[in-house]
This record gives C-alpha cells, structure tokens and sequence, in this order.
C-alpha cells in the first residue's frame, strides 16, 4: 500500500501555504469551479436534484445489498471471459496482479489513471520485479516523473507550473525546454505513443462496474483508458468494491453527475465500457482481462452506519474545488491518496484514525464540500463523527488529548448550569484585564496564540448580557 | 393575531462577549410587539464540544438545553450556527433517548435564528431601522446559517430595507471565513490564509460595515480587521437593525 | 488469497450492523423523461451539441455527397493512407474508390484473406493520417457516437490516427445515453456472446492537465468530424 503521510498534515501544509507557485495553481482552481455551475445550469436544476436523488438512491440500495450486486458482477465478467479476484487488502491485490504479469512475461505496462491503483502502490511492486509501469495521463505521466503523489483527484499535476512540467521533461526526457503548454503535451504524446506501441499489459481503473452484464466501465479525455484496454494483450481493470452499480442504464444516472461535477462537461471525450476481453471474431483488443475487486478497508467503513454515505462517493473531485481548505493547503498535505474534504473521510476510515490524526480536525466544517457533491454526502457530520472517534472512541481509533479532554470537562461542569457558568464569564474577564487595550486582546499565551498572531481576540464583556437582563426585567416590571 | 412570545437563547459567546447583541435583539423583537423571555438557566448548546469530538459531553448538554427551553412558544437565537446545531445535529447527539425523540423534533421546529424569525415567521421585512448616517454594508454568509437553515435572503431583505444602509455584495459572499471554532486555533495558519481572501473581498465592496448573524464569525473577521486597522466595522445584524428604532435602551 | 465466498460473507458481517444513517429513501420519483424528440430537432439538437463538443459537423444529403467531404477532408489533412473499418455505410459509400481516385489509399484493418496480420494492422493504423469508422448509434444530447468494435470493426480506427471521421445516417441518432443503453440490452438478450466492448467518443480527445489549459489530441485523435447523412 502507499505510505501514509497523512500525520505531517500541518508541516504538509505551512508548505503549501508559503508557496507561491502552489497558491497560484489553487487560485486557478476557480475554474473547475465556474465550469460545475454552467454544466449545472445548462442541465437545468431540477432535473440536477432529481439525478442527485436516484443516484443516492441506488447507492444506498446497491450498498445496502453489496454481497448481492459484487456476486453477480463478478459472475458475469467470468461468463464474458474475464477473471475475477477479489482482494481484502492492498499486498493482495498487488500479489494478484504481479502474478499476472509474471504469467503473461509482461515487461511494460501503460497505466491508465485509478486512485485505488495509487492506493495500491502497483507501480512500485511491478518495478521492484523489473516491469516498467508507465503512466499515462498527462498528470499522472507528470508526477510519475515526478515521483510525487497525485495533487487531485482529477487533475493530478494541478500544483506544477509549465516551467517546471518543461524543466522535468527536460532533465528526465532530454527534450528541450518548451515553454508552450500545447508542446509539452506533445512531447509526452510522442513518448507515450511509442509506451501504448510496446506495452504487453495496460492497467485501468473503473468508474462503476455494472452487475447486470459484467460491464467495466472508464471516464477519461485523453485517450489513455483506450489506448489501455485495446492495445495490449492482457487489461487489468482494478476497483474499489463500492463502485458497484446494478444496471447498465445506471450509468445514465451517473455519468452526467461525474462529468459535469469534476471539469463541467457535458459528458467526457470518451467512456469505455470493457465486457470481458476481445470477442473471438473482434480484430484487436486484449486477450485476457482481469478485474481486480479491492476491499482495504472498505467494509470496515460499511460496517459503520455513520460512514458508510462515504462510499457514496464517484470521485468527482468537486467537493476538493470547493474547500476552503484544500484551496490553501492542496493535495499533498493530506499525505495519502485521497485528499480534501473526502479524503479527510476516507484516509482515516481506511488507515485507521491515529494515522491521520489531524484530517478529520483540519475543516471548518462549513459545508461546502456537501453543498457541491452530486450525491449529497454529508461529509461534515462524518467529519465529527471521525472526531468522536478519535476523542471517546474504542481504543484502536483514539487519540491521547490529555490536557484538552481534561479542559472539556471543566467546560462540561461549567455548562452545566447557570452559577459556575457565570463565574466562568467573571473569571475570564478578570484574567484578559491586564492583557487587553481599548476592549480587545492583541496577544494570547499558548494554545491561543495562533490566534492573535493575525488576529485581536475580544475581551469578555465585564456585565455579561445574563447580569443586564436582570436590570432590564426589573426596569420593566417596576 | 395572538401575542407572540419568545424565548431568547442568547448563545454563550453573545452573553459573555457582545452583550449589546442579546440586548439589541431583545430591544428588536419587543418593538415589534413579540413578548421575550429570557430562561435563566440556559447556557451553551453544546456546539464546542460537539465539534471537538466530545460527543458524550455535547449529548448532556444538549439534553440539558431541551429541558432548559421545554416550556418555549419558540426560541429564538442571535447566532446562525447555534440554531443549526439544534436543528441538524441534535437528533444525532439524541439518538440514545428514544422518549426524547418527539421533544426534540418539536424543539426543532420551534427554534430559529433571528432573522429567519423576523422574516418568515412575523413576515416583517422593514423593521424602521434608519442609519445615523449613510452606509455601504455587506453581508456574508455564515455557513451554517446558509447551508443549515437556508438563511441567506432573509438578512438580505431585512438589510435593504434599512434607510440609509446601501447593501452591496462581495464576491464569494458564501465562502467560509476560516473560523471553523477550535480550528481557527489549531489550525492558525490554515485558518489565517482562509480569512485573508475572504478579507480581501470584504474591503473590496469599500464596506463602512461588515453584518452577519453570527457573533463567532463577526469576531474571527472583526478581530483580523482590528488587527489590520481597517475602517470597515463589523455590527451583527440585531445591531444594525436597531439603529434608529423606538425602544427603550437597556 | 480471499475466494469469492470469503469476501461476501465478511460484507455480509459488515451490513449485519444496520442501515445507513443519513440516508433518507427517497420521497419523489425522478422526473418524467420528456417525450421523444422529432428526427428534424434531434438532427437541430446534434448539430448544436456537436459544435460544443468542438466536432467539425457535416451533414450531407446522401451519400454521394458524404464520399465527397470524406475525400476532401482525407485530402485536407493531407493523408496518404486512410484506415477504415467494414461498416456498410463505408461500402455503400464507395469510399475506398473514391480515396483512390484521390492519390489516397484505403485501407480496412480486418482480418482476412489477402489482409495485414495484427501486427500489421497495428503498425498501419498507427502511421495512418486519418481513420474512417461508421457509427452504431449517435446521442443528440452529447453529440455522442458510440462505437462497438466487432468483427471488421477495429477498434484502433478511431483512437490511433490523428483525424477520426465518423460517418453516421440520420436514423441512427438517438436523444440520450440512456436510449443507447437500453438498445444495448435489447441486442445484448438477444446476442450469442455477452463479451463487448463499446466506446463513446464525444469530441477530440483532450486534456487540461497543465496549468488546466486545454490542449486537444493528446492520445486519442486531435481533429474529429462528425458526418451525418439525411437521406
Ligand atoms: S465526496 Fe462527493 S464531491 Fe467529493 S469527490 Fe466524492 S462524489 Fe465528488
């Protein structure tokens, strides 16, 4: 599996933060954006909310009976002449697929873009056996060179500029600077064209799996997923186990959802839809095709009735463009594969809470993220709920907060009724006295001094409003 | 039309920071003719610990704050995130109480914020407020207030209609400010940047005023303008909607 | 390892605890699907959807007149070779020679007597200017064509050249992707094999993954035309 790095959240972030050249790729951010509200308003509302609904509906339903769907989609594929495997975690599935490899002596394999491939790690077994695993969406390519983790769902090298896309092609490709965006696309067409050419194996995700007819099926742009599915002679199609969908015409319901939700298109520039490998009189296409069905931890979050929504989720990407933090802080500082507001969901569910100990706190909670999601999901009321693990929870989820925990129940003594709560206001009023100018605070003692860094902090008020209310009754009723 | 009464639930940050808030809210609603109460033994609704995770410390608050407020004709509160924590979480912080279950539903149904108060339930829209002199304001929108409880063109209509107050919107009126509670602590830096770019767009619209109907968010921004010496003010909207009515001052 | 039976029995333990929270069912059906559409306004439709797609859209009286723009275009993009799949409407077309009367060569990636082995096939498709493909069906919505490879049908037509045209006639236009799908199913009932593949195409390939601005043709085909004929 990826390493997680999720526990470096806040030094992953003041990185981000001082960085000139990352704010500028998030302020660009407005434009996937802008293209959501278009596609949304073209679409017509109504009939937005309307899709929105069935499709929660479908998901609830098809999660609700996930053994049911997982065994009849996994039938039809091997009655389409595919092979199926089902991996309860990551090193499964990475064992599945180097075997395959292994059988069929590949020695390279084009990659098509799929989160749960990074959340695998495949790249990183298949070249330790000496196969080279190229990927090849222009992003992915990119960060490949790289050797970073994708920025974002959709668009994985949204943090590098085109001068640094150039300087890596440079020093890693030896092609010459290149200071035009469409040039450097070229480039790497050029290099991956020859990659598609020579591949014995090409490696996809998928966006749903259909049970009713054993249907993969892939949302891409640029031609990659294709070019993965058709070209080689062995496709390996790897997805996580929610992304199961009863029937075929559900795609109907969905694909509108993810296109105009991630980039603000109507419908991609292609969607494959992969029944097994070629047909025995089709002229090309692989002749094996294997799909690699992944739990790692899924159904840990099935099981939990107030996380299991989480699995709602298409990756669309928007809840991530609508994040006030993700729009500061950016891909990396979360540290996994999954970053924003899902991924502040997700890596906890499914690293395990003290791994990512900070996600589930680093959000304002605003709600944006939910007002965004095709499919509703309230991913802040998971948010606390990751919190109440991490605070009350069973000990593999809890994460010690000595001091904290002891200065909220104070708070719950004081809370708890209208005396202590009274002298608390006085106390604190006392004590900010001495440390306040012209009614506010310019500087706090730890842990309240990130706040007054940038921000004056109100001092309380010496007759809170509990004390006038008195007076004024009196007044009135006098 | 029958006497309506209230009950003022004036938020723990309200009753110990801004208390002219609590007060101008009573000041507000008694000059439209609303009766307010004020139960003594009210203090917090549970929202700090409910979002620090102490969800078992939140649950007895909550429960606490249902049998503080069983007698209320309606509760009203001068803070957007306090009334969303009633009405979107406390079923979930209930869950354990089955026999509280039809309490709390109708609690839910009783408690609003002010403005969605004023509008929809009186059906007022001009209050009488009259600005001492011409304003610019801007209003943004706390973001439980707007994806909570849909509050967002109820201040608006409250705001146009106060003379001399000339209502203009920023750009990304809905985007968070960066407050997030203990966040805005824990997470400093995060929170900082955030409230930076929401800053930029306050003092973009030229404000003299910077309104909300929250008291948490008006202290993250307030504190930030402060600290920066900027000319715009923050007012919470039961301020601003007091200027210039008839009432007696408390 | 984990076997089919495993993996199900520990889902089924996961869902032992209780349904979702927070998931309401829903309270009203999804909205009525509208009635269908005249051929006159899908074709209206098609041609305003395919310009946002950023198709070159044809329409050509018959198919005379289709042989005609496809010769031109091949020409226009300066090809030596045009690669073809086997649809009858390529045939009925008279388009290998039509291409040939233009100094251009035709070639049909098929298997078969007297043809290129799929190394071959490959090898060609791939130096090939620009490919030719009939279509199985066209999404007015989303000016999309959707493509189902099968015998005399590759499926490196329309992905390895850099143009890709596609020829499609007014009847197989249909108005949405759910229309596509459900015909899928009807064929699907009633076909032999339950193996395939089918692809949308809706535009050129594209990608904006460099400082998300749009570059068109980065592995798929660049330049796409769209060629309906009325008659
Ligand atoms: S949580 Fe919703 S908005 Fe975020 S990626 Fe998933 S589907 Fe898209």
């Amino acid at each position: 599996m990826t390493d997680v790095l999720s526990a470096h959240f806040k030094e992953q972030a003041a990185e981000a933060i001082g960085n000139a050249t990352i704010q500028e790729s998030l302020d660009r951010l407005v434009n996937f954006r802008q293209g959501r509200v278009d596609a949304i308003a073209e679409y017509g509302q109504e009939r937005w909310d309307a899709l929105s609904q069935s499709a929660r509906e479908i998901k609830r339903e098809t999660l609700e009976h996930l053994d049911y769907y997982l065994d009849e989609l996994s039938r039809n594929v091997e009655r389409a002449g595919g092979h199926v495997f089902f991996a309860r975690d990551a090193a499964e599935a990475n064992e599945y697929v180097a075997k395959v490899a292994a059988d069929n002596g590949v020695k390279t394999v084009t990659k098509s873009k799929s989160m749960v491939s990074e959340e695998m790690g495949i790249a990183d077994v298949l070249e330790s056996m000496g196969i080279e695993p190229v990927e090849t969406d222009l992003g992915e390519y990119i960060i490949q060179l790289a050797r970073e983790a994708p920025y974002h769902i959709i668009a994985p090298a949204l943090h590098k500029s085109k001068e640094e896309v150039s300087e890596l092609f440079e020093r890693i490709l030896g092609t010459p600077a290149e200071s035009d965006i469409t040039a450097l696309a070229g480039v790497a067409r050029k290099v991956l064209r020859e990659k598609f050419l020579e591949a014995d194996m090409g490696m996809t995700g998928a966006n749903f799996g259909v049970s009713e007819t054993g249907t993969i099926v892939m949302v891409t742009n640029e031609g990659n997923g294709r070019m993965c599915s058709s070209l080689p002679r062995v496709h390996v199609a790897t997805m996580g186990m929610e992304r199961v969908i009863p029937r075929l015409r559900d795609v109907a319901t969905y694909l509108p959802l993810l296109t105009r939700s991630a980039t603000g298109q109507r419908i991609s520039s292609y969607v494959s839809f992969v029944t097994g490998p070629r047909r025995s009189d089709e002229e090309d296409g692989p002749q094996e095709f294997h799909l690699v069905i992944l739990d790692n931890g899924r159904s840990r979050m099935l099981a939990d009735p107030e996380l299991r929504e989480a699995l709602y989720c298409i990756r669309c990407g928007a809840c991530l463009n609508a994040c006030p933090v993700y729009g500061k802080v950016g891909g990396h500082a979360y540290g996994w594969v999954y970053p924003g507001p899902i991924g502040a969901v997700v890596t906890p569910s499914l690293v395990g809470v003290p791994k990512a100990k900070d996600l589930p706190f680093a959000s304002t909670l605003c709600g944006a993220c939910r007002d965004v999601c095709p499919l509703k999901i309230d991913i802040p009321r998971m948010l606390l709920k990751l919190r109440s693990d991490a605070v009350e929870g069973p000990a593999e989820t809890r994460v010690p907060r000595r001091v904290e925990s002891l200065m909220m129940r104070a708070w719950r003594r004081t809370v708890a009724g209208p005396r202590l709560f009274s002298l608390a206001g006085k106390v604190t009023s006392a004590a900010q006295w001495p440390l306040s100018r012209r009614g506010s605070l310019r500087w706090l003692p730890p842990p309240l001094s990130g706040w007054t860094r940038t921000r004056d902090f109100p001092r309380a008020a010496m007759r809170p409003f509990r004390a006038r209310w008195r007076k004024d009754e009196g007044n009135r009723g006098g | 039309m029958a006497q309506k009464r209230v009950s003022l639930f004036v938020t723990c940050l309200v009753d110990q920071f801004y208390p002219e808030v609590g007060e101008a809210t009573v000041r507000l609603l008694r000059h439209l003719g609303v009766e307010v109460d004020f139960p003594a033994d009210q203090t917090c609704c549970g929202q700090v610990a409910l979002n620090g995770g102490y969800r078992s410390h939140a649950t007895a608050v909550a429960k606490r704050f249902v049998e503080v407020f069983r007698g209320s004709e309606a509760i009203v509160a001068p803070s957007g995130s306090c009334v969303a924590t009633i009405h979107a979480h406390y079923g979930d912080l209930l869950r354990g109480y089955p026999e509280l279950a039809e309490e709390v539903a109708s609690l839910q149904a009783r408690t609003y914020e002010l403005s969605q108060y004023l509008v929809d339930v009186l059906g007022v829209e001009n209050v009488g407020a009259r600005l001492p002199s011409p304003a610019r304001v801007t209003y943004h929108d706390c973001c439980h207030a707007l994806r909570d409880l849909g509050v967002g063109a109820q201040p608006r209509r409250l705001l146009s209609a106060v003379d001399g107050a000339e209502l203009t919107e920023m750009k990304d009126s809905a985007s968070c400010c960066g407050f997030g509670g203990t966040f805005s602590v824990k997470f400093a830096d995060i929170s900082s940047a955030i409230l930076r770019e929401k800053l930029h767009n306050v003092e973009a619209t030229g404000a003299d005023v910077l309104t909300a109907v929250d008291s948490s968010c008006l202290m993250h921004m307030g504190g930030a303008l402060r600290r920066q010496g900027s000319r715009t003010r923050p007012m919470h909207i039961a301020e601003l909607l007091c200027e210039g009515i008839e009432g007696e001052r408390a | 390892m984990a076997d089919r039976e495993e993996f199900l029995a520990h889902i089924r333990s996961a869902l032992a605890s209780g349904p979702c929270i927070g998931a309401p069912p829903s309270a009203s059906p999804p909205a009525a699907t509208p009635s269908p559409p005249s051929r006159d306004d899908l074709l209206a439709q098609l041609e305003r959807s395919a310009g946002l797609q950023s198709w070159h859209f044809v329409r050509a009286a018959n198919a005379d007149e289709a042989t005609a723009r496809v010769v031109e275009i091949a020409k226009g993009h300066g090809a030596g070779t045009v690669v073809r799949t086997a649809h009858d409407v390529l045939q009925r077309m008279g388009i290998d020679a039509a291409l040939a009367g233009a100094g251009m060569e035709s070639v049909v990636l098929a298997d078969g007597p007297g043809g290129l082995d799929a190394e071959q096939r490959q090898a060609t498709a791939a130096g090939a200017a620009v490919g030719v493909t009939g279509v199985d069906a066209v999404i007015a919505e989303t000016a999309s064509v959707a493509l189902a490879p099968r015998k005399g049908m590759s499926r490196q037509a329309s992905l390895l050249p850099p143009v890709h045209v596609a020829v499609a006639m007014a009847d197989q236009v249909v108005g949405t992707l759910d229309d596509v799908l459900a015909l899928r199913l009807v064929e699907l009932a009633e076909a032999e094999e339950i193996t395939w593949y089918m692809n949308l195409v809706s535009g050129p390939s594209r990608t904006a993954d460099i400082e998300q601005t749009l570059v068109v043709g980065v592995h798929g085909p660049g330049v796409v035309y769209l060629v309906v004929i009325e008659e």
